[in-house]
C-alpha cells in the first residue's frame, strides 16, 4: 500500500508539472491575446505524433524530441500567420469554432497520415528501466519526465520575470493596450507567445508519449485538465498555472488512482469499482467550483 | 410573403415521409428525423447564444441528460412518454439551475471554460455509473407509448411526433423572443452593464433563459433516446457540445432559423461527407473554418430568410 | 455637520463614504446633503474621484464604509436593481445605450422594468401599449421623438447622450446622477441640455458631476468640490466661486480648459 501510495504521489507531480507545461501556454495566450485556443490539445498531440515518427525512422527518442520541436514551432507560427492572427479582434464564439474546426482537421489528419492504431514512442534506453528512491523502485523516465519539466519550468520562470521579452508579455497579460501605446510589435509578440505556447505543449505530448498511448484525440482530454488549470490558477499568470497544475495533477492523479482503492475499503467490490472511478474523475471539477466559489476569478489572476 | 413560404416549408415536412416511401427512400425518414431532432437542440443553444450571448460548451450536457432520463426511466418500466418527457425537463431543469448558478457568474471566456468543465462532471458521472451501462451506454427497450390513439413506433409515426415538437419549440422560441422577456434579454446581450443600471437583475434572467434552453435541448435529448433507442455518456461530452456550436455556426448565430439550417447542413455534409471519404471531419473542419472566415453570420446571412428577429419583428412598426 | 439626527428633508443623504483600491484612496469620507429640487453640482480636476463616486452612490460599486440614504430609506449595503427600484438611477459619462436596439426600444426596456414585476415571457413587447406610451413621452422629454424608430448605434453622438439620459430618466428616478452628460458636446447642443435638465428640477432632484463650468453656474443650486476624493468645500454658487481654496485647487486651471473647449466647439 505505502507503495502504491508512494508511486500515485509521484506520478502525480510528474503529471503535475506536463499539466504545467500545456497550461501556461494557455494562460499566456488566453491573457496576452485574450484568445480562447481549444487547439492547444491538438499541438500536444502533434508533438507527440512527429517525435513518435521520427523515433521510429531513428531509433532515437532524443532525435524525436529535437526534430519534432523546431517542426510544431514551424508548424504553430505558419498557423498563427495563415489563420489566427485575423481572429484576435473577433469574438471568443470565432475563436472557439476556429479552433475546434483544428480539432477536428488534425484528430482525422493524424488518423489519415499514420493510421487509427496508436503509434509507438519507445523510452530512451538509458531511462527505461527503474531507479531505486528511498527504497522503493519508480521509473526513471518519470524522474525524467519530471525533471525536464521542472527545468522547463525554471527556463519560464527567468524568462517572464528576467528579461525584456517576459516583461513585456507579463506587461501585455496585465494591460495590452498600455504596452501597444508604449510601441512594442504587438503582432511579433503575439506570434512568439502562441507559437511558444504550443511548443510547451508538443513538449509534454513528447515527454508523456511513451506513458500514455499516441493516438488521435489524446489531446482532448489533456485540454479539458489544462482549462481547468488555468481557470483555477488566474487568466493569464503563469505562477497560477503552475499553482494549479500541481492542484489538477494531485487530485486527479490521487483521485482517480487511490480513491476506489479506498473506497473498497467500506464498500463492496461492485459498489466500489462503479462509484470509486466516477468520483476520482470528478474530483478535479469539484474542486475547481469549489475554488470558483471562493475566488471567482482564480488564485493569480493577471488582470487587475 | 414570409407567412406564405413558412407555411409551404411545413407542408411539404409533413409530407416528407409518404414522399420519401413513394420513392423509395425510406431510408432517409431516419435521417430526416435525426435532422429535426437536433433542430431543436441547436435551436435551444441559439436561443441563449444569439440572444443570450452565452457562448456554452455544456450544452450537450441537457442533450444528453434528456436521453439518459429517457433510458432510465424505461429501465424501471415507465412506458408513457409524456411522464418521460416530464421527467426529461425536470432533470434538465435542474441540472440547468445548478450549473446556470455557478457558471452564469462568470464572463466570457471563463464561461467557455466552466461550462466545458461542469460539463465533463457530468460526463464523468454517467462513464462511472456502471448500474446503468457507464461507458458503454445503455440500451431502451422499445419506444414509449404516446396514447392518444398514435402509434409512434413506426419510422413515419415518430417522425411526426418529432416534427410537431420541432414546431412546438420553435413557436415557443418566437413567442419568447418577441416577448417583454426577449426584449430584455436582448439588452441585455447588447449591454449588460446598463441592463442592470436600470434595474434588471441580469443574473436571474439569464438563468431564467439558460434554463429554458436546458429543458428544450432536454426534451430533444429524449427524442433522440426514443429514435436510436440508446443512451451513452458520449452525448454529453463536451466535443458534442462543440459540434451543436458548429451546427449554430453554420446555420447563423442570432437568426431564428440557424439552428434548423445549421442541423441540416452540418447532419447532411456528415452524411455525404462520410460516405465519400473515410477522413471526412478534415473537410467538416475546412469548412467550418471557411464559414468562420468569410461567412462567420453562417447560411442564414447569405440568404436573407429569417432575419434577425431583433431588426423588423419587434418594431411592430 | 451633526451627524445624529437623520435630516429626512434630504433628498440624498451622504456620511462617511469610503472606497479604497489596494492602497489608492479613491473616495475619502465623503459626506453630502442634497436637498429635494436642488441641482446638486460636483466638480473637481480629472481623477478627484467623481465618477466613482456616482459609482459608489449608484450602487454600481460596493463601498468600503459609509451609508446612503435616499430620502430617509437606507441604500448602503443594497444592490444596484434594488437602489433603481428605490428611485435612484443614473447616466454615463461614456454613452452607455443598447446599440442594436431602436430608440424607442431603449426607453421600452427601462420602462417596462419599472412597470413589471415578472419576467413577462408571454407578453409580447410590441404589444406593450403602456410601455410604449410611456417610451414614447420620455423620447419627447429628451428630444428624441423623430428618431424613435432608429437604431441608437445610427444615432449622432449628442442624439445618443441625450438617449442615455433619457434611459435614467425612463426609471421614473427620485434622484438622477448625471455623469458629464454635456461631455463632447457642441456649444447648441450643450444648450439643449441644460433646458432637459432645467426642466428635470420639477420633478425629481439632480446629482450633476460636471466640467462645462458654464453648465454648473447656470444650473447649481449648490455644489461640492471633490479634490483627491475628498470633499474640499460645499456651499452656493457664489461661495464657492469665492472661495481661495477652491480657485487655487481647482477652478483656475479647469477655467482654462473650459475657455479651450468653448472656443474649439464654436
Amino acid at each position: 500500500m505505502a507503495n502504491l501510495i508512494f508511486e500515485q504521489v509521484l506520478n502525480s507531480l510528474q503529471f503535475g508539472v506536463m499539466l504545467f507545461l500545456i497550461a501556461s501556454g494557455l494562460t499566456l495566450i488566453f491573457g496576452v491575446m485574450n484568445f480562447v485556443n481549444l487547439a492547444h490539445g491538438s499541438f500536444f498531440m502533434i508533438g507527440a505524433y512527429l517525435a513518435a515518427y521520427i523515433a521510429g525512422a531513428t531509433g532515437s527518442f532524443w532525435l524525436g524530441l529535437l526534430g519534432a520541436l523546431p517542426l510544431t514551432a514551424a508548424l504553430g507560427f505558419l498557423l498563427e500567420w495563415l489563420v489566427f492572427r485575423r481572429l484576435y479582434k473577433k469574438d471568443h464564439m470565432v475563436h472557439v469554432l476556429a479552433t475546434f474546426a483544428f480539432i477536428l482537421i488534425f484528430n482525422d489528419g493524424v488518423r489519415m497520415i499514420w493510421g487509427p492504431q496508436p503509434l509507438p514512442l519507445n523510452m530512451p534506453a538509458a531511462f527505461a528501466g527503474p531507479v531505486m528512491l528511498f527504497g522503493l523502485p519508480y521509473s526513471s523516465f518519470r524522474l525524467l519526465v519530471m525533471a525536464v519539466g521542472i527545468a522547463v519550468a525554471i527556463g519560464l520562470y527567468l524568462l517572464i520575470n528576467r528579461t525584456r521579452l517576459g516583461m513585456w508579455v507579463r506587461a501585455g497579460a496585465n494591460n495590452l493596450e498600455m504596452v501597444t501605446a508604449m510601441g512594442i510589435n504587438i503582432r511579433l509578440l503575439f506570434r512568439l507567445v502562441f507559437s511558444f505556447g504550443l511548443v510547451l505543449a508538443a513538449l509534454a505530448g513528447i515527454m508523456l508519449g511513451p506513458l500514455v498511448a499516441v493516438q488521435a484525440g489524446m489531446g482532448d482530454d489533456v485540454l479539458i485538465l489544462a482549462f481547468v488549470v488555468v481557470v483555477i490558477g488566474g487568466i493569464g499568470s503563469v505562477p497560477g498555472a503552475a499553482v494549479g497544475a500541481l492542484i489538477v495533477g494531485v487530485v486527479d492523479t490521487l483521485g482517480r488512482g487511490l480513491l476506489p482503492q479506498l473506497f473498497a475499503l467500506f464498500l463492496s467490490a461492485d459498489a466500489a469499482a462503479s462509484v470509486g472511478p466516477a468520483l476520482g474523475s470528478m474530483m478535479i471539477y469539484l474542486v475547481m467550483i469549489a475554488v470558483l466559489f471562493w475566488r471567482p476569478s482564480g488564485l493569480f489572476p493577471a488582470r487587475s | 410573403m414570409q407567412r406564405l413560404l413558412l407555411l409551404f416549408f411545413v407542408a411539404l415536412a409533413v409530407l416528407l415521409p409518404i414522399l420519401a416511401q413513394a420513392a423509395g427512400m425510406e431510408y432517409y425518414i431516419g435521417v430526416l428525423t435525426r435532422i429535426l431532432i437536433f433542430a431543436i437542440v441547436a435551436s435551444s443553444l441559439n436561443f441563449i447564444l444569439g440572444y443570450g450571448g452565452m457562448v456554452s460548451f455544456g450544452h450537450a450536457v441537457f442533450f444528453g441528460l434528456g436521453a439518459y432520463a429517457t433510458a432510465i426511466a424505461s429501465f424501471h418500466g415507465v412506458t408513457s412518454a409524456w411522464v418521460i418527457w416530464l421527467l426529461a425537463a425536470l432533470v434538465s431543469a435542474l441540472a440547468g439551475l445548478a450549473i446556470g448558478a455557478i457558471a452564469l457568474r462568470t464572463r466570457a471566456v471563463y464561461f467557455i471554460m466552466i461550462t466545458m468543465a461542469l460539463a465533463q462532471l457530468f460526463y464523468y458521472f454517467f462513464v462511472g455509473f456502471r448500474y446503468y451501462g457507464g461507458d458503454d451506454g445503455i440500451q431502451i427497450n422499445g419506444r414509449p407509448v404516446l396514447g392518444l390513439g398514435l402509434d409512434i413506433s413506426g419510422d413515419n409515426g415518430f417522425y411526426w411526433l418529432v416534427l410537431a415538437w420541432l414546431l412546438a419549440v420553435h413557436a415557443l422560441l418566437a413567442r419568447l423572443l418577441k416577448s417583454r422577456f426577449g426584449l430584455a434579454l436582448n439588452a441585455m446581450r447588447e449591454n449588460e452593464r446598463r441592463a442592470q443600471a436600470v434595474g434588471y437583475p441580469t443574473l436571474r434572467y439569464k438563468l431564467a433563459a439558460f434554463v429554458i434552453a436546458a429543458v428544450i435541448a432536454g426534451i430533444a435529448g429524449s427524442l433522440i433516446g426514443m429514435s436510436n433507442l440508446f443512451a451513452s455518456p458520449k452525448l454529453l461530452h463536451w466535443s458534442q457540445s462543440g459540434i451543436l456550436l458548429v451546427m449554430v455556426a453554420l446555420g447563423g448565430v442570432g437568426y431564428f432559423y440557424g439552428g434548423i439550417l445549421g442541423a441540416a447542413v452540418f447532419l447532411l455534409l456528415e452524411e455525404i461527407l462520410s460516405t465519400h471519404f473515410e477522413y471526412w471531419q478534415i473537410y467538416v473542419g475546412l469548412i467550418l473554418l471557411l464559414v468562420v472566415m468569410v461567412a462567420p453570420r453562417g447560411v442564414s446571412s447569405l440568404m436573407s430568410i429569417g432575419k434577425t428577429l431583433k431588426q423588423g419583428e419587434q418594431h411592430g412598426a | 455637520m451633526a451627524h445624529d439626527a437623520l435630516p429626512i428633508s434630504s433628498a440624498l443623504s451622504v456620511k462617511g463614504l469610503k472606497k479604497s483600491y489596494g492602497g489608492l484612496a479613491a473616495t475619502r469620507d465623503v459626506d453630502l446633503e442634497i436637498a429635494p429640487g436642488h441641482v446638486h453640482a460636483i466638480i473637481g480636476p480629472n481623477g478627484a474621484g467623481k465618477t466613482t463616486l456616482l459609482s459608489l452612490l449608484s450602487g454600481a460599486l460596493a463601498a468600503d464604509a459609509g451609508e446612503v440614504f435616499l430620502f430617509g430609506e437606507t441604500m448602503h449595503g443594497r444592490a444596484e436593481q434594488a437602489r433603481v427600484k428605490a428611485g435612484l438611477a443614473r447616466s454615463f459619462q461614456i454613452t452607455s445605450v443598447f446599440d442594436e436596439l431602436t430608440v424607442l426600444e431603449n426607453l421600452q426596456v427601462a420602462v417596462q422594468r419599472r412597470q413589471h414585476v415578472s419576467y413577462g415571457f408571454f407578453h409580447g413587447s410590441a404589444q406593450d401599449k403602456e410601455a410604449r406610451e410611456a417610451a414614447l413621452s420620455v423620447a419627447r422629454r429628451v428630444g428624441l421623438e423623430k428618431f424613435a424608430h432608429q437604431l441608437s448605434s445610427q444615432l449622432s453622438h449628442g442624439a445618443r447622450r441625450r438617449l442615455d439620459v433619457g434611459l435614467a430618466i425612463a426609471c421614473k428616478p427620485r434622484v438622477l446622477l448625471m455623469d458629464e452628460p454635456m461631455a463632447g458636446m457642441g456649444h447648441e447642443e450643450s444648450g439643449e441640455m441644460i433646458a432637459l435638465i432645467q426642466s428635470l428640477k420639477q420633478e425629481l432632484t439632480v446629482v450633476l458631476v460636471e466640467h462645462d463650468m458654464d453648465a454648473v453656474f447656470a444650473l447649481a443650486d449648490r455644489i461640492t468640490v471633490l479634490v483627491q476624493g475628498a470633499v474640499l468645500a460645499t456651499g452656493s454658487v457664489d461661495e464657492i466661486r469665492n472661495n481661495a481654496e477652491v480657485k487655487l485647487a481647482y477652478l483656475g486651471e479647469e477655467e482654462e480648459d473650459g475657455k479651450e473647449m468653448r472656443e474649439e466647439t464654436q
